[in-house]
């Protein structure tokens, strides 16, 4: 299946005696987007770090693009960007220099850094030092980072938080466009609202596994709670009642 | 090779900037420290021109050293290598090969090493050796140290992991010949009166270096992506605690209570590796003590006229620097817990809490965690029977004195570079062992000391706290 662009085989991974993650497979294709909810502890977040390939599953397969992520290919890594929960930035570099360090490092054309600069509002800081940055600037750094390079699937843990209420309806107008050109994204939120707007697929995890998926709309009508907030129906599946397939 | 350029590149800026905004402690500071250091170690050099160690003793001595360093290095180069905390972390969701992240951290960790290096060879040039002769040799131990350190962290994290034997017995078996090389390496480059060639050490130590490299490519490629997770909840692990502030607050505030208390519990769980290289070392330093005064090896013979001159018998004396020494040991624990602490202030910040606070947390700590140096250094020397029953008493009391003296201006110092810790420690072993090993010889001159600049040191402390709380430290 090689117009998936990423493909998750049965990926389990323990922590000890802990089941962080336990056999989850899920498919992205080209102009999807894929969005995983659930409790804090779930296994949103090392799902996320084993697909970027910043850790390993214990059993299972990760595959972007038809490639193997386990071959550690410095390559695979090119058809992905990555905003990580945790920003952990360059203290002592300028965003502007921030940036350029990314794309090179992405082998990318440093041309692109400008755009993102003005398309998340950072032109009146690039020359200022990342340690003087708020967070929700530091949050707009890091998604200009992993737009940066125009790769395929954008993997996007807790995009929304520290954004405001303008740069969120930006954000979701981009990834809306981004979309429309085949990109996909893979994004982990709490905020059910945008969660149900952006996505093709919702996946609820729960105890390392995922318990419900489909589109917004079958997952209303799996919980039979056509009318209610998204918030409601995430509650209602997340809490087993409901759900006869698992993924 | 280019995007390792870039990596470094920012790694340099990045350090350079922080200079920029530290000018004061690069002009004033730094000069002082390293000219203190200097003018010390000169001296003592000068004292010692006619000892000569015996071969024999040189090497192992320079092994334990070797393995003292990688001991002590230990977390730290495990964070390095993992970039836990730092940015480099998130290169590995980027095309970034796994060579190039180690290529970076052996970069990173030779530039560290670089340092000490050349700080030894300027103890071989005072000591008459020829500086040109012994680069080769210098940077053979660069590298085989640097390696060693990486081996040893990797192996480290991934035996704490998988709890396997053959890793153990395997790293050992790699490791423990490096250690040795590298302290022969070591007691060549400070040994100076070797006059024979140095190629044979040199192309060892680059030979057992090309290995380490070879074995350390293989052991990253193998374990980083399975290991990353499990370095990042072994280096930041939190686990419970049986201590309670209760036990503290009768003479501190609750809020200093609390922090000292958390405090212990990092060091009880060896929040770094650092901790058991200090208490490995007062261990050492109270060995050392027992076999100096069973062997009578104690170079100073006092003739004894009174009462009062007891306190420069040979054992007390002994008893008193292994008190000093073991102090000050225990006690640099602290600029590393410091340094360990910072990325965790917001949490003081928010909580309202006063610097007044967070110095006597710091300094009750400094006193507490060395407080087993005296107690132990004055236990060897009573059962050893050298020193008259009625001199007991006093002898302890000396050592409690000595213990106060070093453990309180060490505590004191501990907010002056809290984000350099190497600096802090320095200055901090510095001050200690200065005040400490004078007061041993003529403790009144500690009593005078005590008495007129611990006030002000004190006040220093609070001040830098405060500073520290409102400010940051970047």
């Amino acid at each position: 299946m090689s117009d998936w662009l990423l493909r998750v085989d049965g990926v389990t991974k323990r922590f000890g005696r802990l089941i962080a993650v336990d056999g989850v497979s899920l498919a992205i294709a080209g102009g999807e987007v894929y969005s995983l909810v659930g409790a804090n502890g779930a296994g949103k977040s090392t799902l996320i770090r084993m697909i970027t390939g910043i850790s390993e599953p214990d059993s299972g397969r990760v595959f972007i693009s038809g490639e193997d992520l386990s071959h550690r290919l410095p390559g695979t890594k090119r058809h992905l960007g990555y905003l990580p929960e945790e920003l952990v930035l360059y203290e002592r570099l300028t965003g502007q220099e921030y940036l350029r360090l990314v794309a090179g490092l992405k082998e990318t054309d440093v041309g692109q850094i400008a755009g993102e600069i003005e398309y998340f509002e950072l032109a009146a800081v690039q020359n200022k030092l990342v340690g003087e940055y708020s967070l929700g600037m530091r949050k707009k750094l890091g998604l200009a980072a992993a737009m940066i390079g125009g790769a395929e699937l954008l993997v996007l843990d807790e995009p929304l938080n520290g954004l405001d209420v303008e740069m969120m309806r930006k954000l979701r107008e981009r990834i809306e466009r981004e979309r429309n050109r085949g990109r996909a994204f893979l994004i982990s939120s709490h905020v059910m609202s945008f969660v149900e707007r952006v996505s093709e697929q919702v996946g609820i995890m729960k105890a390392g596994k995922i318990i419900a998926e489909g589109s917004p709309i079958e997952l209303r009508a799996l919980s039979g709670m056509a009318d209610a907030q998204f918030e409601d129906v995430f509650f209602h599946l997340a809490s087993g009642q409901g759900i006869g397939n698992s993924g | 090779m280019p995007k390792l350029s870039l990596i470094i590149k920012a790694d340099l800026l990045s350090g350079l900037r922080w200079a920029r905004r530290h000018v004061y402690a690069w002009l004033i500071l730094s000069p002082i420290v390293l000219g203190m250091t200097y003018l010390i170690s000169t001296r003592v050099i000068e004292n010692a021109r006619d000892w000569a160690v015996p071969d024999f003793s040189l090497r192992p001595a320079a092994a334990i050293v070797v393995l003292t360093l990688i001991g002590t290095s230990l977390s730290r180069v495990a964070i390095e290598l993992f970039g836990i905390g730092h940015p480099r972390s998130q290169f590995d969701a980027l095309p970034v090969a796994q060579s190039v992240q180690l290529h970076a951290a052996i970069f990173i960790r030779a530039g560290r090493t670089l340092v000490l290096t050349m700080a030894l060879l300027l103890i071989r040039q005072r000591l008459g050796g020829e500086l040109a002769s012994s680069i080769p040799l210098a940077a053979a131990f660069v590298a085989l140290i640097s390696l060693t350190e990486l081996l040893a962290a990797i192996t480290w994290v991934h035996w704490r992991h998988t709890q396997t034997v053959i890793t153990a017995v395997s790293s050992l078996a790699i490791l423990t010949p490096a250690v040795m090389i590298a302290g022969s390496l070591l007691s060549e480059i400070i040994a100076s009166s070797h006059n024979e060639s140095r190629l044979t050490p040199t192309s060892g130590g680059i030979l057992a270096a090309a290995i380490l490299y070879a074995t350390l490519r293989q052991c990253h490629q193998r374990w980083r992506a399975t290991d990353v997770d499990y370095a990042k909840r072994l280096l930041t692990a939190v686990k419970r605690a049986p201590l309670s502030s209760r036990l503290f607050t009768r003479r501190l505030s609750a809020s200093a209570a609390a922090q000292l208390v958390r405090d212990l519990q990092l060091t009880l769980r060896a929040f770094s590796s650092a901790v058991y290289a200090a208490a490995g070392t007062a261990c050492l330093l109270i060995a050392v003590e027992f076999v100096v005064i069973n062997s009578r090896f104690f170079p100073f013979v006092f003739k004894m006229e009174g009462w009062l001159d007891l306190t420069w018998l040979p054992a007390a004396m002994a008893a008193k620097f292994a008190c000093v020494l073991a102090s000050a040991t225990l006690a640099s624990i602290l600029p590393v817990l410091v340094g360990h602490e910072l990325p965790h202030l917001w949490l003081e910040r928010a909580a309202g809490t006063a610097g007044l606070d967070m110095f006597e947390a710091k300094l009750r700590y400094a006193r507490l965690v060395s407080l087993p140096a005296p107690v132990a250094a004055w236990l060897i020397v009573l059962a050893s029977s050298q020193i008259p029953i009625s001199y007991a008493a006093p002898l302890l009391a000396e050592c409690l004195f000595l213990w106060l003296l070093v453990s309180s201006f060490m505590g004191a110092l501990a907010f002056e570079t809290p984000e350099r810790t190497g600096l802090s420690l320095l200055m901090m072993m510095l001050t200690g062992l200065a005040l400490g090993l004078l007061s041993s010889f003529i403790w009144p001159i500690g009593l005078i000391i005590f008495g007129v600049a611990s006030r002000s040191f004190t006040e220093r402390g609070r001040m830098r706290a405060r500073y520290l709380l409102l400010k940051g430290a970047d």
